[in-house]
């Protein structure tokens, strides 16, 4: 969907068209469930904070300007929404997770079935995540999982796009060292996908 | 060692060429130094599989539930959604209420600009300008009676000419055929009709604007109402313009040239009513009695 058909659902959805505002939650939610999870760790959160988000732009589509992009006034809102919640939730990453080789309920010696290692995948990404502070993780998550330019984050953050790059390659090389040392876990990840 | 070998050069890759990489900045010529660089460098190499894997990791689906349906009802609770057809039908009938205000509030106007009797639920209270004309009514139907009375109480006078036409020295020009009255005007108060005994004073009611005190003078029997513009003390009395109107003389030196127009009621807008004292002149030069 490009920015012209998108303004054409937003502006039937704020005229009252259901059918244009399930097309709009459809074309983001995933992208915007998938950054929640990322940031936050909690797919409960994440849920929860996906069906606010898009209640609050639902139901304000007459103050969306159009000469921003939609995803990044949703996924504004869904950022203040997860910061907000945020202070009142125990952390999902727990630094003692972190930078233990075998991981949560892992072992060098069990055998790597497709489901383990999808879970075991997500546990080392979510390791690897956990290591990052709150800016990098967004920056990289943002970057490497929803594609998004590095001068649309930069507008979206609200920070020059020289941070941003800074913040990428950080972000990246930690996540490198997080992943080193997981070393069996990822091992067994590169089983599946070499 | 291989000729490949010797061609690939030695220096670790920088680090801003790995970050250009992974930003997806890297042209092609640059693209094939990294990798030519990686064979080299095996170290390096791995640090850059890993980093490539962890991206990869980023990028694998999520199980992600559908919130859809779930997302609307919220929405639904605070702002409905109306289908389409039945968009239509509710645009529709606004524009047919719309209609009908408009059609509502056209007819107040036109109601109000035409007919505005129709509008006044209560009656309205009465102007004060109401007061006056209502006054002015009575003030009328009073100078009758007066005229009336004028008329009457001449029949009975004796002219001074009428006095003995053989008394010497008694000039008996034919202005002074009937008696004289004079009225003195004061300005601003209000006065009215002043019925007067029917002899020597004559009812007079007397309408004028502001102006100077003045003495009028009229002629008995003239049984006629008249209104009086502004006058000079001085005895030069300027000619209304109502009595220029209906027929008055140029010239204003005379008082009594303007003297009453028998049967004329005449009206000067924005009036002051003037009290005033109608004094009978004594054609014999004594002092006016009262």
């Amino acid at each position: 969907m490009n920015r012209r058909q998108e303004q054409r659902l937003i502006e039937r959805a704020a005229a009252g068209d259901r059918a244009a505002a399930e097309s709009l939650i459809r074309a983001h939610q995933y992208s915007l469930y998938a950054y929640l999870l990322r940031m936050s760790g909690r797919p409960e959160a994440a849920e929860d904070i996906v069906q606010e988000a898009f209640v609050r732009v639902l139901t304000n589509l007459e103050r969306f300007d159009p000469r921003f992009r939609f995803s990044t006034w949703l996924f504004t809102i869904a950022k203040r929404l997860y910061l907000n919640a945020a202070a009142r939730m125990k952390p999902a990453y727990g630094s003692d997770m972190v930078d233990t080789a075998g991981g949560v309920g892992l072992g060098p010696d069990r055998p790597a079935i497709a489901g383990e290692v999808a879970a075991n995948a997500t546990d080392a990404i979510a390791h690897a995540l956990a290591v990052l502070p709150d800016v990098q993780r967004e920056v990289v998550i943002l970057f490497h999982q929803l594609d998004w330019p590095v001068s649309v984050i930069a507008q979206h953050m609200d920070i020059p796009v020289g941070t941003v790059k800074s913040h990428l390659h950080r972000g990246r090389r930690r996540m490198r060292e997080a992943l080193a040392r997981c070393e069996v876990r990822v091992a067994r990840v590169a089983e599946v996908w070499t | 060692m291989s000729n490949a070998r010797r061609d690939i050069p030695r220096e670790r890759i920088p680090d801003e060429l790995v970050d250009a990489y992974f930003d997806h900045e890297l042209d092609e010529g640059s693209r094939d130094r990294l990798f030519r660089g990686m064979l080299a460098d095996p170290e390096r190499a791995e640090e850059l599989a890993r980093t490539q894997r962890a991206v990869g990791l980023l990028r694998e689906p999520i199980d992600a539930p559908d919130l859809t349906e779930s997302i609307m009802a919220r929405v639904e609770r605070r702002r409905r959604f109306i289908h389409p057809a039945q968009r239509r039908t509710v645009r529709h009938w606004r524009l047919v209420a719309a209609g009908a205000v408009l059609a509502v509030v056209l007819g107040l106007a036109l109601t109000q600009r035409y007919a505005p009797q129709f509008l006044e639920l209560a009656p309205r209270p009465r102007p004060i300008t109401a007061v006056v004309e209502a006054g002015r009514a009575e003030a009328e139907q009073g100078a009758r009676q007066l005229a009336s009375t004028i008329t009457s109480v001449a029949a009975r006078a004796t002219p001074v000419a009428d006095a003995d036409p053989n008394a010497a020295g008694s000039p008996a020009p034919a202005a002074a055929a009937r008696p004289m009255y004079s009225l003195t005007l004061q300005p601003g108060a209000l006065a009215g009709v002043r019925t007067l005994p029917p002899a020597p004073k004559r009812e007079v009611l007397v309408f004028g604007g502001a102006g100077s005190p003045g003495v009028f003078r009229f002629a008995h029997g003239s049984g006629v109402l008249f209104g009086v513009d502004r006058f000079a003390v001085a005895g030069r009395v300027g000619v209304p313009d109502w009595a220029r109107a209906i027929g008055a003389p140029d010239d204003a030196e005379d008082p009594a040239s303007l003297a009453p127009f028998p049967g004329t009621i005449l009206r000067v807008p924005g009036i002051d009513r003037f009290v005033g004292d109608v004094v009978e002149e004594n054609s014999s030069g004594g002092p006016p009695r009262r």
